[in-house]
């Protein structure tokens, strides 16, 4: 198997232009860049190469400009570094000098392609396409013909088994090491070595320290950590909607539950946003890959799964990222009718609204307000005090959530998705945002009504 | 200068609000244009007078041929003052010392008798390029082809991280660091006082504590925090240069205006190295030459505004201009004898670190701050018990300075 500092100087990045992809490439070519100063003085030297692969000219293009941007800020932000690197460089006199001459090396290391074939030789390969199983196999075994010896390949999935992916591609040399959105900014990769192989394991150590990232170990079990916990999460919200579209609307239905696990459970967004921002056709994708390798009946319920296809559906063509709703400037402004096939005004006045979540103001403590604070533990028991001394149906959901979440934590330790409680914690405090664990709540405050 | 020959007075002073990353309505989208800081800074000196035209113009700016793209900055003379139109306007660089060196053109226009009233501006925009970049364009107040290479990211800073380090290692790192952590607080509880100033709603709540950080070669320079150094601004500063006869022609009292008595200038060569690095020995030479003309001590000085780029420089000033011994300069600050009920209180506007530094008006706004004090103007009004004070305006690293004296026309007390 082939090390990770020779790896560096050929790298392909598959889906790069995607919003996954993107974020991986950029921190590609940061760790390249650094490399190569480090090695040889300078950037562009024609030593590295960073292969991006993409179906879209057009977005490979745009990738190219988002690229040398975001390295332009990021060699501002670095020039004591690169000032110190490039001090044998007489011809390199003022910052705006060094960061061009940085810059512009950094993007002659780039090559686009539009298939694999142009990845021949390549050593370290990461595959970041769509979510879905046939897809990612197809294209896994179109890498690999073109692989160089040796080559090592890292697949961003976020749910199929690594085992089965390097089963069915012929992939000897495969791990997950799936990033968290957005890429750049999010410090935590869930990482998967099938079988433990001491050589891919200390390889993915090295590549996520080159990346700034930490690793979370996670079991080779669909859907992983992340997805392990959301995809459930949503199943049971789903079923929760299910129950509630016998009294109200579907719609109004998929708000209230939207809004009170933002609100009541403190969370940065709804469980229906989330899924939004994750992306409604990869929710569906991945919902249908655990639904196949688990086998539970939730995941398999039939509501749950028709559900987030028709929204899959009916959401296409609108807004990207619409979804359960629809979005003008980043802000939910409409949910889905999905029987009228269009998207309509959320009506908090009605009287379902104040018989769900009482007469409670929602904007005193928020997620926001607690993400600022260096102890919001005291304002968050108390807040959950309240929200189950309160005697309204969001209080009896909120506390099933949180009683679900504690469920999910040990079905991943029966399943040896985990093999601790830490790990599932990092993935929901560094990679979901959450504030709390169940576990931190005093158990008055997690008691029934 | 030798002693005056005749009597040069000045008035009406104005200067902008000095814009900056401090002010919480700064936007770096959204500037405000140069033309609007020469016409405010221009419009409230005129505003002051009562009568008669400037005769002649001077204008002080650094590098507005970088940040900007404009040259030929005598050419806003008289679209600042549109009497100047057809008068003679000139433009003066002197690096960070160009507002004390325009003061000096001015009061030369005066005793040559070409002008009884002299309109001196200052202005500089550094806001328009990003800081990493701004660094670039302010060396060249250093020996750019020599010295740049070898600098730091952040060039300015590196040199007086220099000076800092040389400091810390002859007389001691623990005083010197509370005495610069001691020299930002108090520049920020000034600015405090001043709505001009960049640093105004500074919320620091122990800004002393703030400044005592370590410094961290990795993210800044070896020496110095970012504490130690003031800001980048924007803003523009303008006064009047008269005669008596040109107070006269403006309808001014000497009461409303500070009498100039005194300008040293003096001047080091860029290409050579500091002759030491603890000492600001040209600076030293122009306020020598300042006092001797006036025939003062500089313990004779009520009201001091001195060019604390950065904080290490303000210590280094104090011994500079013998206010305390080689070494003393720490302790001298520390033991109050710099704040406004000290021995000699100093840059009670919140000086360059807290009311900020437009490079090319920094010079003009001291002269502005002095007289606005000695004519109890001033925003942030101190209790000035001798009637004289002294401004000292550096260019580059200790390489054109110009000190200039001026006497409150009524005595303290009376």
């Amino acid at each position: 198997m082939i090390s990770l500092e020779k790896s560096l100087e050929h790298v392909v990045i598959a889906g790069a232009a995607g919003t996954m992809g993107s974020g991986i490439t950029l921190l590609l070519l940061q760790a390249i860049a650094q490399e190569e100063l480090r090695n040889v003085g300078a950037v562009g030297s024609g030593r590295y190469q960073l292969i991006a692969i993409d179906t879209s000219i057009e977005n490979l293009h745009r990738l190219r400009r988002f690229l040398k941007g975001e390295m332009k800020s990021w060699a501002e932000k670095q020039i004591i570094f690169l000032r110190r690197s490039y001090k044998n460089c007489d011809y390199l006199v003022s910052n705006e000098e060094i960061i061009a001459a940085f810059v512009e090396g950094a993007c002659d290391n780039i090559r686009c392609a539009t298939t694999p074939h142009e990845a021949k030789g390549g050593a370290l390969f990461i595959e970041a396409v769509a979510e879905g199983e046939n897809e990612k196999v197809s294209l896994l075994k179109s890498l690999r013909e073109n692989a160089g010896e040796g080559a090592v390949c890292c697949s961003n999935t976020s749910s199929i088994p690594i085992s089965i992916l390097k089963e069915k591609s012929g992939w000897e040399n495969l791990l997950g090491f799936h990033f968290y959105n957005p890429p750049v900014s999010k410090k935590i990769v869930e990482v998967v070595v099938p079988a433990d192989v001491d050589e891919l394991t200390i390889f993915s150590q090295q590549l996520a320290k080159i990346l700034g990232k930490k690793i979370v170990p996670a079991g080779d079990v669909a859907g992983f950590i992340g997805n392990g916990y959301f995809i459930r999460e949503l199943a049971f919200a789903c079923e929760i909607v299910e129950k509630l579209a016998k009294t109200v609307s579907l719609s109004q239905a998929i708000c209230l539950i939207d809004f009170a696990t933002e609100k009541l459970l403190l969370r940065p967004m709804g469980v229906f946003r989330l899924a939004d921002y994750i992306g409604i056709a990869t929710c569906c994708s991945i919902s249908k890959i655990m639904a196949k390798y688990l086998g539970e009946e939730r995941l398999n319920n039939p509501f749950f799964q028709t559900l987030l296809e028709s929204v899959s559906r009916e959401s296409k063509g609108g807004e990207m990222k619409n979804g359960f709703f629809s979005y003008e400037k980043g802000k939910a402004v409409k949910v889905i009718d999905i029987a009228q096939k269009c998207y309509r005004e959320v009506d908090q006045q009605e009287s379902c609204w104040r018989k769900f979540f009482g007469e409670e103001e929602f904007d005193k403590i928020t997620w926001k307000s607690l993400s600022k604070l260096e102890a919001p533990q005291e304002p968050i028991v108390h807040h959950f005090q309240t929200i189950f001394s309160a005697q309204n149906q969001g209080a009896v959901i909120a506390k099933e959530f949180i009683d679900n979440l504690v469920k999910i934590k040990e079905l991943l330790l029966e399943k040896q998705v985990i093999k601790t409680e830490k790990e599932l914690e990092i993935i929901l405090k560094e990679g979901f945002g959450h504030l709390y664990l169940p576990e931190e709540l005093p158990i008055a405050a997690r008691s029934s009504p | 200068m030798k002693k005056l020959r005749k009597k040069v007075f000045a008035a009406a002073g104005h200067t902008t609000l000095f814009m900056g990353s401090g002010r919480p309505e700064f936007d770096p989208k959204k500037l405000p244009s140069l033309e609007s800081y020469l016409k405010e800074t221009a419009q409230g000196t005129l505003a002051q007078l009562h009568s008669g035209k400037v005769e002649e113009g001077i204008i002080a700016n650094f590098m507005s041929g970088r940040f900007l793209s404009q040259g030929n900055l005598p050419g806003f003379l008289p679209f600042m003052v549109p009497e100047l139109s057809g008068k003679p306007c000139t433009a003066v660089e002197g690096a960070c010392g160009s507002g004390g060196r325009a003061i000096a053109m001015g009061v030369r226009s005066i005793l040559s008798d070409s002008a009884d009233t002299v309109f001196v501006a200052g202005f500089e925009m550094q806001n328009s390029v990003k800081a990493v970049y701004g660094a670039d364009v302010l060396a060249g107040a250093a020996y750019y082809n020599r010295q740049r290479k070898g600098g730091e990211a952040y060039f300015f800073p590196g040199l007086f991280s220099e000076r800092a380090g040389a400091y810390y290692d002859r007389y001691g790192y623990e005083n010197a660091r509370k005495a610069m952590a001691r020299w930002y607080d108090t520049a920020i509880k000034n600015a405090r006082l001043n709505p001009l100033a960049q640093e105004y709603y500074n919320k620091l709540p122990d800004p002393f504590s703030s400044a005592l950080i370590k410094p961290d070669p990795d993210r800044f320079v070896p020496h110095l925090n970012l504490y130690d150094c003031s800001k980048v601004t924007d803003g523009a500063a303008s006064i009047v240069l008269l005669s008596e006869e040109g107070l006269k022609k403006m309808g001014l009292e000497p009461a409303e205006a500070v009498e100039i008595i005194a300008v040293g200038e003096a001047q080091a060569d860029i290409t050579l190295p500091p002759e030491e690095l603890t000492v600001l020995s040209t600076t030293r030479r122009a306020v020598e030459e300042a006092l001797q003309a006036a025939r003062l001590s500089i313990q004779e000085i009520g009201l001091l505004e001195l060019h604390d780029c950065f904080s290490i420089t303000a210590l280094l000033a104090f011994e500079a201009i013998g206010a305390a011994l080689p070494g003393g300069g720490a302790a001298y600050i520390l033991e109050g004898n710099s704040s406004s009920k000290g021995l000699l209180p100093t840059n009670l506007s919140g000086g360059l670190s807290g009311f900020g530094h437009p490079t090319g008006a920094s010079g003009v706004r001291q002269l502005v701050d002095l007289y606005k004090q000695f004519t109890g103007k001033a925003a942030n009004q101190g209790e000035i018990k001798k009637p004289f004070g002294l401004l000292i305006s550096m260019g580059g690293n200790d390489k054109t300075v110009t000190a200039v004296i001026v006497k409150a026309a009524i005595p303290a007390g009376s």
